[in-house]
């Protein structure tokens, strides 16, 4: 345990192979095996909820065409659509996946600090996902609550899967919040004991940084949805009355008495909205990466980004009932939630402007992560700017049930991170496997997804201001101030959304393709600084870093640097071994 | 009562924070004032900074304690739950609190002592007490874990079964999750009661799981009273 914690005494210490398959793929406690076995797993269960989507959508474009879409199946699709890729894919990929790639090898340690329990974090994990698909084939079959769970309706008969999908949903997100939690306290201690010699805090590259605080979130928000979790099973199996108030069902008054729903969907907010940023930090963090790297051009007011990240961090812990304005809670916290839900537009606005300055006057190279990252600002903006709308009481009441919400959170912490994830992928991929991406078919990967996507929403919200209501199974017949023609953007809507959900089968493709037969990337293809490059092996090998590990003399961002002979230096280098350095220096410590 | 959540909000936000502008500025590589000459058994490892098992240990607290906050502001918005809501009265009956609940708690605070008895004779390399201390503070805590199972027999036998209302739901509900770390702590205590026998192991080698078991059982002693008193005053 904690072979590599501390720099100073690493060089005698021996490091031990794993020698077999199965220990150094399988059970393997290396942090980048755990990472790609998280990737992995990730992106199959996310490829499920992909696939759910396309269900839906074929349901809302030609309603009454598909038999094996019944509504309750709908609304099974619907819960694990939004769950799958709020927690088991986004979540598990930028904390499990890129925290365990990245963090280790951008802070120059050797390993996670307790490799071990990163194993286990991983297992467990597994055993979540497994729980969550099992809850398919239980009987009355998934849960289909909608993926905030809320009671009464969650456990009551109506709802489908409402006596074991609901239990297997809960079950699988306890275990997730374990896996979760043993990962996170590798990632803190990793991030604040084991940086190599010179990486102070704020010389940690703005993905550490993202990936971090995120995981400070989830360790402190996940908790709220454990309890909720345990107090839920509790109401559906023991009978106890925590969020079941006195009801009747199927003309039956329950036992159940005096429980307050509201005071579940508190919970659930509590932890639910620190999740947007569980997601969104780690997105912030790498897209800042990639821009700085491709556009040749130090990322603008590096301090502003770690305290936007540290502050938006903090806010996010008290924004959560601006998702309960309908919920009849006390209308005055709703003007509280509201000031605050703008104030934390303010944080957001800084990383977007600096992402847009880093840009300026930047030697661009559209390669495909630098595509994926500049697509990432369009549609936050996009997605963001509809918050502001949504974060008002009097605009949210009359939207909060329509699809300008889908649209809203869908490119906001849908599209964008994924956006992210796909540029990260592109970018990283080299390092995971020694060879490139292929560039044809990230490109076409890229524009389709992209302007695919805007396809899809942006008429979402059209849909959402003439009133059409989300959640619904069918709405032809049932609604009669609908004009036909939105039933024509429906269609429209459902093709798109099947192209690109095919485009993302050349992804597929791309990544096994490329691992056998892709361009040989070299140690360093984009000529990037962050320490993760500077591996002696590609892929790096166990241990990372050969005999001694690096030391860092500067910050993450030294690119295009006045008087330097190449356009970047890596972290790494000392500056006895630069030519006359002139203002970098200066630049440095200035920045 | 949303004020509880709000409170519950700001402190974990405050301890970020603490931690977080603690450790901006630090260098993990460098030695410290505090630091302790760690030997695995794989060989020397030298001189280490602050441990990463201690500070995981306090990252670990800070997610327990927003656990319990959390619980314990449910506690508050169900306890409130339907005085205003309409149907007039509310229905949070108070349970009957058993009296084996002190003697628990007296357990407790025995375990805890024992526990600091045992770190301090760490310190003194007197190994026939640490191990001595040690084992009681175990012994003290399994008590507590036994008392507690008494407590809910007694409870349901008065009548106050899981589904008898909100008060008796919660009182299993905050003691089950209170005991379940105990139960925790106590592998993490018999691995080091294990690692004690064998004659091989230097007690200095021991000392860091000792003082962090300590930690952590003053922690959850720290939790035990406040749901204590929460639970005796309402």
């Amino acid at each position: 345990m904690a072979y590599a914690a501390i720099a100073d005494r690493d060089h005698t210490h021996p490091l031990h192979e794993p020698q077999s398959f199965l220990t150094k793929y399988i059970w393997s406690q290396d942090h980048k095996v755990i990472a790609i076995q998280y990737t992995i797993t990730a992106i199959a269960i996310g490829l499920v909820a992909l696939t759910l989507s396309v269900l839906m959508r074929l349901q809302l474009g030609f309603p009454h065409s598909f038999s094996l879409i019944a509504p309750q199946n709908y609304y099974q699709f619907i819960t694990l659509h939004g769950m799958i890729m709020v927690i088991y894919l986004l979540t598990a990929l930028f904390l499990g996946g890129f925290g365990n790639y990245l963090i280790p090898l951008m802070c120059g340690a050797r390993d996670m600090v307790f490799p071990y329990l990163n194993m286990v974090s991983y297992w467990v994990y597994l055993l979540a996902v497994l729980v969550l698909v099992a809850g398919f084939f239980v009987p009355g079959g998934a849960t289909g609550a909608g993926w905030t769970l809320y009671p009464p309706q969650a456990i009551l008969s109506g709802s489908p899967g409402a006596r074991w999908g609901i239990v297997c949903m809960l079950a699988s997100l306890a275990i997730f919040i374990v896996a979760f939690t043993m990962g996170g306290l590798n990632y803190v201690t990793t991030v604040l004991q084991a940086r190599c010699r010179g990486m102070t805090m704020m010389r940690m590259p703005l993905s550490v940084w993202g990936i971090f605080m995120a995981t400070v979130l989830g360790l402190l928000a996940f908790p709220a949805l454990f309890v909720s979790a345990i107090m839920m099973t509790l109401d559906c199996l023991a009978g106890t009355s925590f969020f079941m108030p006195a009801v009747s069902s199927m003309g039956q008054p329950l036992a159940y008495n005096g429980g307050s729903p509201l005071l579940f969907q508190h919970l659930f907010w509590f932890f639910g909205h620190p999740e947007v940023y569980i997601v969104a930090l780690p997105a912030f963090g790498i897209v800042s990466d990639l821009l700085s790297t491709h556009a040749r051009r130090h990322i603008f007011g590096y301090r502003m980004m770690v305290w936007a990240i540290l502050a938006i961090g903090c806010l996010s812990f008290v924004v959560w009932a601006h998702h309960m304005y309908v919920s009849g809670m006390n209308p005055y916290f709703g003007f509280f939630f509201a000031t605050t839900t703008l104030i934390i537009a303010v944080p957001t606005a800084i990383k977007v402007y600096n992402w847009v300055l880093t840009l300026w006057r930047g030697d661009i190279h559209l390669t495909v992560p630098m595509l994926f990252a500049i697509g990432f600002i369009f549609t936050f903006i996009n997605g963001g700017l509809t918050g502001l709308f949504l974060g008002n009481v009097p605009v949210d009441v009359p939207l909060s049930a329509t699809y300008f919400v889908v649209a809203h959170f869908h490119l906001v912490m849908g599209v964008s991170p994924i956006l992210v994830v796909f540029g990260a992928l592109y970018h990283w991929y080299p390092k995971m496997t020694g060879r490139m991406l292929d560039d044809t078919l990230g490109r076409i990967h890229f524009w389709i997804t992209f302007v695919g996507t805007y396809m899809i929403y942006m008429p979402m919200y059209y849909l959402g201001i003439l009133g059409l209501p989300r959640r619904y199974y069918a709405w032809d017949q049932a609604i009669q101030f609908i004009p036909p023609s939105a039933h024509t953007m429906n269609k429209w809507i459902t093709v798109t959304a099947l192209f690109v959900a095919a485009v993302q089968l050349v992804f597929l493709f791309n990544l096994v393709w490329s691992f056998f037969k892709g361009k040989p990337a070299g140690g360093n293809p984009w000529r990037a600084t962050t320490l993760e490059w500077q591996t002696p092996d590609t892929p790096p090998i166990h241990g990372n870093w050969g005999e001694r590990l690096p030391v860092v003399y500067r910050w993450a961002y030294d690119y295009s640097v006045p008087g330097a002979k190449e356009d970047f230096i890596p972290q790494n280098v000392p500056p006895d071994k630069l030519a006359p350095i002139g203002h970098a220096q200066g630049q440095k410590s200035s920045s | 009562m949303n004020i509880w959540v709000a409170f519950g909000a700001l402190v974990t936000g405050v301890i970020v924070w603490f931690l977080l502008v603690r450790r901006l500025s630090t260098r993990s590589w460098e030695r410290h004032g505090s630091s302790v000459h760690l030997r695995h058994a794989r060989g020397d490892v030298g001189e280490v900074g602050v441990p990463p098992a201690r500070i995981a240990l306090w990252v670990f607290l800070a997610v327990i304690t927003s656990l319990f906050g959390l619980f314990i502001s449910a506690y508050f918005i169900r306890m409130g739950h339907g005085h205003g809501a309409g149907h007039g009265i509310s229905d949070w009956h108070p349970v009957s609190k058993p009296t084996i609940l002190w003697f628990n708690t007296a357990m407790l605070v025995l375990s805890g002592a024992t526990m600091q008895a045992a770190r301090r004779a760490v310190r003194l390399n007197d190994r026939a007490r640490v191990t001595g201390f040690l084992f009681a503070g175990g012994v003290f805590a399994i008590l507590f874990i036994g008392g507690q199972l008494v407590a809910w027999q007694q409870l349901r036998d008065a009548g106050y079964g899981l589904t008898s209302g909100p008060a008796g739901a919660f009182f299993y509900v905050l003691t089950g999750v209170h005991g379940l770390h105990l139960l925790g702590g106590l592998v993490v205590w018999l691995k080091t009661m294990t690692r004690m026998r064998a004659r091989a192991v230097e007690l200095i080698e021991l000392r860091l799981s000792i003082e962090l078991c300590t930690v952590y059982w003053h922690y959850l002693l720290v939790v035990w009273l406040v749901m204590f008193v929460l639970l005796l005053s309402t």
